[in-house]
């Protein structure tokens, strides 16, 4: 079986694959559009509830683990919990801003955790837009220095971008800064408001004529790359063991949701009408704040347990607020087939509209552009931003 | 290899998901799918067990031949030392 299928059925029959733990709210950045609520509160898990907690993913097969927060550098226990989910087998992501990530950090977190890739963030192609962003002087140059010493390292470094109207006309140079540091890089277009509820950070929304122009750039960068790496990405070698199938293979870069192999799970549901669920929160992924407040998706903050009350995997097996979720996950994949689009995020929808299928205009929006963009395979640019 | 320990690289990340195992190469960003059999014997892979205990265990899990079985597994192992995936008894110690 492949990767993405055995995902697809992981989805399916509800497997915790991925946990993400947000370790603190604390942040050396000021970033405008930030979703982090810095007022919530509560009775912090510690060192020990972590490491309890990790035991018990072990035990449920769960995968990887990403910290984040805030900063989870800033975490002051992060080496001793980072290091022991790496002690523990899981592959590990790092989501952090990378300010703290000097040459003697970089090479502590090497050997002490030993991450499969570190997240970071990128918000311009220059100092100024960036800055203008994190609200920082300076941030610009330590983030592309430390991802510079991260690379000599070896580490792998992956750069996430919120396309805001202040960076919406910067998506050429910031892919060209991608390439030249050699990493991968990932627009999104979706500014949230806040878990509060505060809509400020929304007001930083792409125009939706720079949104396309970011789908169109991204598309054509993408079969750029796809052209330079095909021979790698097909490298296949089976394994013959008692007559059965033992595939290795690369991960390929294809997204499931968005262009479906019709030999896969996806692309075979999609053809036989087989019911899916709209994504895997609550049923491959879950969230859980410095409070232990659980949660489907760090983007879906409908609370489903708390690990002060119960553990993880009474959680995932027994919280009937999660297995609300997973069936709402089926509706909504109708909800979104119905309005033409594939799936869409219930977080935000519920977060905007108070109603997790109830797809906001925003999304409807993206995907129409996105479909446009792709549609001419990235072709037909023509974009002038007015910020 | 029959009396030959082996072990998983340490920078192998593996999960049992189902009835199949999940390999993950850290450094060279690959993601593995072991069928059951491959996943039962690198369950019992553990840097203790030789090649010939852990198919002892498993055989009777399986309705083949022990010579079968042997060459399967035989072939197993050596495509995943190959892979730089399974570290010998001996590679481990230096």
């Amino acid at each position: 079986m492949s990767f993405h299928r055995l995902m697809a059925s992981a989805r399916e029959r509800n497997h915790l694959v991925s946990v993400l733990l947000e370790l603190t709210y604390q942040c050396n950045l000021k970033c405008q559009f930030c979703y982090n609520d810095l007022n919530l509160a509560g009775k912090r898990l510690t060192p020990e509830h972590y490491r309890r907690l990790l035991d018990d993913l072990v035990q449920m097969g769960t995968l990887s683990v990403s910290f984040t927060g805030g900063e989870p550098l800033i975490y002051p226990h992060f080496y001793e919990v980072a290091s022991y989910a790496r002690d523990k087998g899981f592959s590990i992501t790092v989501k952090s801003n990378a300010l703290p990530l000097n040459r003697r950090n970089a090479e502590r977190l090497k050997r002490e955790v030993d991450p499969w890739q570190i997240e970071t963030s990128l918000h311009g192609a220059c100092a100024k837009t960036h800055d203008r962003q994190t609200l920082q002087n300076g941030s610009f140059k330590r983030l592309i220095g430390n991802i510079r010493t991260l690379r000599s390292l070896g580490m792998r470094v992956k750069i996430n971008s919120a396309l805001t109207r202040y960076n919406e006309h910067e998506v050429e140079a910031m892919l060209a800064l991608a390439d030249e540091l050699d990493c991968p890089i990932q627009f999104d277009p979706v500014i949230t408001p806040r878990d509060n509820g505060d809509t400020g950070p929304v007001q930083l929304t792409a125009s939706p004529a720079g949104i396309e122009n970011m789908y169109r750039l991204t598309i054509q960068h993408a079969m750029r790359a796809a052209e330079k790496t095909r021979a790698q990405q097909e490298k296949t070698l089976t394994v013959n063991v008692v007559g059965k199938n033992a595939s290795f293979e690369q991960s390929p870069n294809r997204d499931p949701d968005r262009n479906p192999d019709p030999k896969s799970d996806h692309g075979q549901a999609i053809q036989t009408g087989r019911r899916l669920k709209n994504c895997g929160a609550g049923s491959t992924n879950l969230a859980i704040d410095p409070f232990g407040n659980v949660y489907p998706c760090v983007q879906f903050r409908r609370l489903v347990g708390n690990l002060h009350e119960h553990s993880i995997d009474r959680i995932w097996n027994h919280a009937e607020a999660l297995k609300a979720i997973r069936e709402l996950a089926f509706t909504a994949r109708d909800q979104a087939l119905a309005n033409g689009m594939e799936n869409y995020c219930m977080g935000t929808a519920e977060l905007v509209t108070g109603d997790a299928l109830s797809i906001h205009p925003q999304a409807k929006l993206n995907d129409r552009l996105f479909k446009r963009a792709k549609k001419d395979r990235g072709k037909d640019r023509t974009f002038e931003s007015a910020s | 290899m029959m009396e030959q320990i082996w072990r998983l690289e340490p920078k192998i990340r593996f999960r049992r998901v189902f009835d199949e195992g999940v390999l993950i190469h850290q450094d060279r960003a690959e993601v593995m799918v072991i069928n059951e059999v491959g996943l039962t014997f690198l369950e019992l892979c553990d840097g203790q067990r030789s090649v010939a205990q852990i198919i002892h265990r498993m055989k009777p899990q399986y309705a083949v031949s022990e010579n079968e079985l042997v060459r399967d597994i035989r072939s197993f192992v050596a495509e995943l030392a190959d892979e730089g995936i399974l570290l010998s008894g001996e590679a481990v110690q230096r």
